[in-house]
């Protein structure tokens, strides 16, 4: 069974428009949605969870999010990119909302997340940083024995140690195969390492998804002259920087030859170069 | 459901004095003054206070995060009309308890009835304004709370002025005039009653329709 | 076990894998029938892919080097002698590539390489 099944979404806005996307994410896998701000990332996730109306066929955990929504959804852990906690609340009160929400809540989990990330029991929500007020979304989404994680821009705003603290959370999630991910996010370098596919997302169009591992074996960066350049075939380079001192290309390692000796390119500068030249 | 009933219970009385001040000063005001005006304020506390949830869901952001949980639109709804007919219920209570309590002489069938009618007045509020925030945000909205008030403030206040003879006021008896049309105290009230719940029925199917049409 | 992996270095991940792991087997350090980390584990804990892993896993079986049993996950395979004989050999051929290539050039002759290679074999 795929986690995550969609075919066709499509959603149509005055100023700009998303779709159609076809994504799949398989079962015990880790996908990292890339796009710049306005991709169509949050849209794409809101689409997915009927936060907004959308055209297409959406199925999470093998279920049909329209007309299976809430039971589809106690084995999902959401974290948007906005924790939607009433402010005045506390965790303990929260607790005992989400104890009454879930019928998989695992109380115990989720005290140890609290301690874990070391979140006060007992004020009030409004008094979290933005990185507390993450944390605690995440201790919710990991503690009703979720099977699907989707995490909609989850370190923005974070600091590097909490961020590599999530990103080691997340790793660890998927160590049962049976838990798959779904994480956007504009800063790519958190998810480079672990993701096992990348989708890129740019002004509204699926550019590509792919395997991630696939990706980097297929590109690579060359760093040669001008003419060199020139002199390639002409679906070898996908986007080139030329300068005084020499040129350096991100180019198809197939389509260019063998003795060619090429760097291995980031997923976040392999973006970059494709949504440039889109 | 329960978790979302449960939310709106933490939210509502995280601050119990928030709550309880207001009520305990319409009370006591109406004691103190042998006056059933400020008295009437309960019942439209009471119905207003749901708009508060709402608010409270628009400044949280509330909305967009309950629908990553597994409640679907239509419940979200129900629990605040469900919040709000308990609150309804317990302002009533209060309402009709403090009016035995000011006129001793009241009979148990125009208790019933006033009972009904503050009711049906709390619903009748309620009902109006849930879909109107809910469509239209409560910043908007507020307009139309401002005009419902006034307009209930008017008919309240005729309604009280009209409902014993005085020597301010000789001549128009509201109590009068409806026995006049023969309806049994008991069943107008019923009547009342009824007319409140199916439009508050009426209501949120409208909000239902509305919240589902929602985008967040 | 131990593996390292380096980002920078152009090889794939994978490939860096099966390749520690194959000399860790051919040098003995494991041993036959030693089970080797899930690949789900082994991904999770170098925090890559589990496509990667995978994909390493699948090549050190399909060259001989481990085997999978269902349920149960990888294990070292016995030593094929004939195995270790061939790679052997694939390292010897690299070698005396390499050696071909410097002795041309520094106009060092067939002849002066064997003398070489006897004065070795002689300490």
């Amino acid at each position: 069974m795929n986690a995550i099944e969609i075919k066709g979404l499509k959603k149509v806005y005055d100023s700009y428009s998303l779709g159609p996307v076809d994504l799949t994410l398989p079962q015990g896998c880790i996908m990292g949605l890339i796009g710049e701000n306005g991709a169509g990332k949050s849209t794409s996730i809101k689409a997915m969870l009927g936060m907004i109306s959308s055209e297409g066929s959406i199925r999470l955990l093998g279920k049909d999010i329209r007309s299976e929504a809430a039971s589809v959804k106690q084995d999902i852990g959401v974290v948007p990119d906005e924790i939607g906690l009433p402010e005045m609340l506390n965790v303990k009160q929260v607790e005992k909302i989400m104890k009454d929400t879930f019928t998989n809540w695992d109380s115990a989990q989720f005290a140890d997340y609290i301690k874990r990330f070391d979140l006060p029991e007992k004020k009030a929500f409004k008094t979290f940083s933005k990185g507390m007020k993450m944390k605690l979304g995440i201790a919710i989404a990991l503690s009703h024995h979720a099977k699907l994680l989707i995490l909609d821009e989850p370190t923005s705003g974070l600091d590097p140690l909490v961020r590599d603290e999530i990103v080691g959370i997340l790793n660890d999630f998927t160590r049962d195969e049976n838990h798959s991910i779904l994480i956007s996010s504009h800063i790519v370098s958190d998810l480079e390492k672990i993701c096992d596919y990348i989708a890129f997302l740019h002004k509204g169009r699926l550019m590509l998804c792919e395997e991630k591992d696939r990706l980097l074996e297929q590109y690579g960066i060359l760093h040669t002259t001008k003419d060199v350049l020139e002199g390639l075939a002409e679906d070898a380079v996908i986007g080139k920087r030329i300068s005084e001192y020499g040129a350096e290309a991100i180019v198809r390692r197939d389509r260019v030859p063998a003795s060619f000796d090429t760097q291995p390119v980031t997923i976040e500068e392999l973006f970059v170069i494709m949504a440039k030249e889109a | 459901m329960k978790g979302l009933l449960k939310k709106e219970w933490l939210v509502l009385t995280h601050k119990p004095m928030t709550l309880l001040v207001p009520v305990l000063l319409f009370i006591t005001m109406s004691i103190a003054a042998k006056t059933f005006v400020t008295l009437l304020y309960l019942p439209v506390y009471a119905g207003i206070l749901p708009v508060t949830l709402l608010t409270t869901d628009e400044n949280s952001r509330w909305d967009r995060f309950a629908l990553g949980m597994p409640y679907n639109r239509k419940s979200i709804v129900s629990a605040k009309y469900l919040m709000s007919l308990l609150l309804i219920a317990c302002g009533c209570v209060l309402t009709t308890v403090t009016i035995l309590f000011l006129m001793k002489s009241i009979t148990p069938e125009q208790l019933l009835l006033i009972a009904a009618a503050v009711s049906a007045g709390s619903m009748l509020l309620a009902s109006v304004l849930l879909p109107l925030n809910l469509q239209f945000g409560t910043a908007k909205a507020r307009i139309a709370l401002g005009v419902l008030l006034a307009v209930i403030t008017c008919i309240s206040s005729a309604a009280i002025t009209h409902s014993s003879n005085t020597e301010s006021n000789p001549g128009f008896n509201l109590f009068e005039k409806i026995a006049a049309w023969n309806i049994s105290t008991p069943l107008l009230a019923l009547l009342l009653l009824a007319g409140a719940l199916i439009l508050t029925a009426v209501s949120w199917a409208l909000s239902v329709c509305i919240y589902r049409r929602k985008q967040f | 076990m131990t593996i390292f992996i380096d980002n920078k270095s152009g090889v794939p991940i994978y490939d860096q894998i099966y390749t520690q792991i194959k000399g860790q087997i051919i040098s003995g350090a494991l041993q036959e029938n030693d089970p080797l980390p899930s690949i789900r584990n082994l991904a999770k804990d170098l925090r890559i892919s589990v496509v990667t892993t995978k994909r390493a896993y699948d090549e050190l079986e399909h060259e001989g080097f481990v085997y999978t049993v269902p349920a149960k996950g990888c294990f070292v395979a016995p030593k094929n002698t004939e195995l270790l004989r061939e790679e052997h050999l694939k390292q010897i051929e690299a070698h005396l590539a390499e050696i071909r290539q410097l002795a041309a050039s520094c106009g060092l002759s067939r002849d002066e390489i064997i003398q070489m290679f006897d004065l070795l074999d002689s300490e």
